[in-house]
């Protein structure tokens, strides 16, 4: 078992309710496969710095996850087969931070 | 003849000690205060980091390049952190390959 952090944009025209299906979807795959996600951060619509599937915003969500290879292996096939991802990037850490990320949407920026 | 050849030698010596003087005077006086400070001095590493877009956009020019070390002043073994922190923010469009 290793940590990773998983991130994925989805399409912008997505509700934050279906971008927690999403996520669900996500957690459930692992559980199956004996993994399990320990965080979850929700970043909100960011605009891109470039244009990714011509679309110019995106809903960006953070998973922390603590699985096995394989089980990171089956979520990467099922993130590409999923369309409403538009880009993913997975990333072996040796610890998770604390402290929520800058980027996480609070309640203050609303 | 002797005593003239002699006499040039000294003053040749004091010269050579005073240049020696001036130098390490211009030294300590331009040089050692010009001394730069890494802006990363004192941070722990771990806020070098692909989501920490904040701090990354100050190590990027306008075209989004990443700003070599001779011109940031960082040390080379942030600089090598940075290298890896700002590809990977680029890879998740947080920061452009290239602004245009």
């Amino acid at each position: 078992m290793a940590l990773y952090e998983s991130t994925f944009i989805s399409n912008q025209e997505l509700t934050e309710k279906q971008v927690d299906g999403l996520v669900q979807d996500f957690a459930d795959l692992l559980k199956h496969q004996g993994g399990k996600l320990v965080k979850k951060e929700y970043w909100g619509i960011r605009n891109f710095a470039y244009e990714i599937k011509k679309q110019k915003k995106g809903h960006y969500v953070m998973m922390c996850l603590d699985a096995s290879a394989e089980a990171l292996a089956t979520l990467e096939k099922k993130l590409k087969s999923q369309e409403e991802v538009l880009k993913y990037f997975n990333i072996k850490v040796n610890s998770f931070a604390e402290k929520t990320s800058m980027l996480e949407k609070t309640e203050e920026d609303n | 003849m002797s005593n003239i050849t002699e006499d040039k030698k000294q003053a040749d010596n004091i010269k050579l000690i005073n240049n020696a003087a001036n130098i390490l005077y211009m030294r300590k006086n331009n040089f050692s205060s010009k001394k730069r400070i890494c802006p990363l001095e004192g941070v722990s590493d771990s806020i070098i980091d692909y989501k920490n877009i904040k701090l990354l956009e100050q190590f990027i020019s306008e075209r989004g390049k990443i700003l070599p070390s001779r011109i940031t002043g960082v040390k080379a073994k942030r600089q090598r952190l940075l290298k890896t922190a700002i590809k990977r923010a680029r890879v998740l469009a947080l920061l452009p390959f290239e602004n245009i």
